[in-house]
């Protein structure tokens, strides 16, 4: 990584907490309360963005998946594995968020709805390609499989997306065919959380790219003293 | 050797193989019976709400005796390094593919077509409208083009056996969806019109399927 | 106001989910850096009593 990038990352940083300070400011005084859930409705804020960043985590690690196979390069490796790892952290923010949001308003903690379900399938999936990466094998193969999965993993997202259309479900929609189902303050609100969760997701991707980077260059020289040893 | 000489090739192989030792049949078939057991055991099935559970009973046992299958037709390729042999044939990598999807394809549709007169029997359901096979077709044809990618991704793991039902499971909920839900309609005695949706989107899963798993095949098979 | 609690866990679990994470990286990041000072600091040596390390 050049130098240059490595100071772009204050200024990264320091645009984050501000998107974040400013997102929390939306959530809790600028948006209204919910006429029947009163303010435990704000979660709803978080948890739509952690989830929305995990999507987005997984279509990056699908399109850097492609990339690798096209172009070998192992920079798109650690994309892809950062993503994955990323995205697989957003979307079980958004499940626990879920699952505490749930508890005072469906007066459970868990249901098998389908949108539930198919989020913990997609979960467990991206898991175990994580999982699969430390069970050994060369970095290329590695890489090369960790493409192929991510690549094919990416149907997972629709597969969520789509959940609530190919089952009945009490999961409330909020994007429908007729535009946003909320309320405008509540939009802004939301507006708001995305911008910041996006603004953290690109600051966890580079510290874990790098230490990525990191990681490779260990290895790499570790390589080159070993070989040399009579 | 031209490609589809090959895939025959490689296809007629594994139904040989298959045919004098009758290994994966056997343990498939009794496999998806047991599993068809132990769920009337733990959820008391009576004869009124059969036609609830049978739908998901089957496709379970299905699920559960496919993963068995396709762990195995690549470990027996790993055995005495036949896997090897097959690349170095001088044809595209994704004759092997084919040729693999093919012949998992065939074990579990031989395994299907013989437990589903037995859950008949033990069941009381009947299993006799084309239109039930058509959905146990094209469900098995979805789940074993998947399946065969991803038992390639797992065969050369230490976890092979955990791996490939993690793995495939996420990717095949469409097919399971798909295939429960016209399954249900169809024993139901529901007409065409009701679950043809289901058909097609059993059907573009199968394409699209094949199609990426064909694309992405050599990347997954190469040491 | 009971409902206030999983309000305020939820935040709370986000922030500390991330942070944690955060915090996971950089431990590494910095035990990294004290790998690759070392392995430099061995070329080094060795290069200097005349091995070559390619």
């Amino acid at each position: 990584m050049s130098q240059d990038q490595n100071d772009a990352l204050p200024l990264v940083v320091g645009l984050t907490a501000v998107l974040v300070l400013f997102s929390l400011y939306a959530v809790f005084i600028f948006a209204p309360t919910e006429r029947v859930m009163g303010h435990v409705q704000r979660i709803f804020y978080y948890h739509v963005a952690s989830a929305w960043v995990g999507f987005l985590a997984f279509l990056v690690a699908c399109a850097s998946g492609l990339l690798y196979l096209a172009k070998r390069s192992p920079r798109w490796d650690r994309v892809t594995a950062a993503s994955v790892e990323i995205g697989l952290l957003f979307s079980t923010i958004a499940l626990v968020e879920g699952s505490l949001w749930a508890r005072p308003v469906w007066n459970t903690w868990w249901t098998w709805d389908p949108r539930l379900t198919t989020t913990l399938v997609m979960c467990l999936y991206y898991a175990t390609t994580l999982m699969l990466r430390r069970l050994g094998g060369s970095e290329e193969r590695n890489a090369r499989v960790g493409a192929v999965l991510s690549i094919v993993g990416f149907v997972n997202v629709p597969i969520v997306f789509l959940a609530i259309r190919m089952w009945r479900t009490i999961h409330p929609a909020v994007l429908t065919t007729s535009g946003f189902a909320v309320a405008p303050r509540m939009l802004v609100a939301l507006l708001a959380s995305l911008l910041a969760f996006t603004a953290l997701y690109v600051c966890l991707m580079w510290t874990r790219i790098r230490v990525a980077r990191l990681e490779h260059d260990v290895s790499a020289l570790r390589h080159r003293i070993t070989a040399t040893r009579p | 050797m031209s490609y589809w000489r090959s895939v025959a090739a490689i296809v007629a192989k594994d139904v040989l193989a298959e045919a004098r030792s009758r290994e994966a049949l056997s343990a498939m078939l009794l496999f998806a019976l047991m599993v068809a057991v132990t769920f009337n055991l733990a959820l008391e099935l009576r004869i009124d709400n059969v036609l609830q559970i049978a739908p998901g009973l089957i496709w379970v046992a299905f699920v559960f005796a496919g993963v068995l299958g396709l762990n195995r037709s690549f470990a027996a390729e790993q055995d005495r390094a036949c896997i090897e042999g097959l690349m170095l044939a001088p044809v595209d990598r994704s004759a092997i593919y084919i040729a693999k999807c093919i012949s998992n394809t065939l074990f579990m549709l031989t395994a299907e077509a013989l437990f589903l007169p037995v859950f008949s029997v033990l069941f009381r359901v009947p299993v006799g409208s084309p239109a039930l096979w058509l959905v146990v077709f094209l469900g098995t044809v979805g789940f074993a083009s998947a399946g065969t990618l991803f038992a390639a991704v797992a065969m050369n793991s230490r976890a092979r056996e955990i791996l490939l039902p993690l793995l495939l499971l996420p990717i095949v909920v469409p097919v399971l969806t798909a295939a429960t839900r016209s399954t249900a309609q169809v024993l139901e005695g529901q007409t065409l019109a009701a679950y043809a949706p289901w058909l097609r989107l059993l059907l573009a899963f199968d394409i699209i399927s094949v199609v990426i798993a064909v694309l992405t095949f050599e990347y997954v098979i190469e040491e | 106001m009971s409902n206030l609690v999983y309000l305020a866990a939820a935040y709370a679990v986000a922030w500390l989910a991330i942070c944690a994470y955060l915090f996971g990286i950089a431990r590494r990041q910095r035990r990294l850096e004290r790998e690759l000072d070392r392995l430099q600091r061995t070329v080094e040596g060795k290069t200097q009593q005349g091995e070559t390390v390619r």
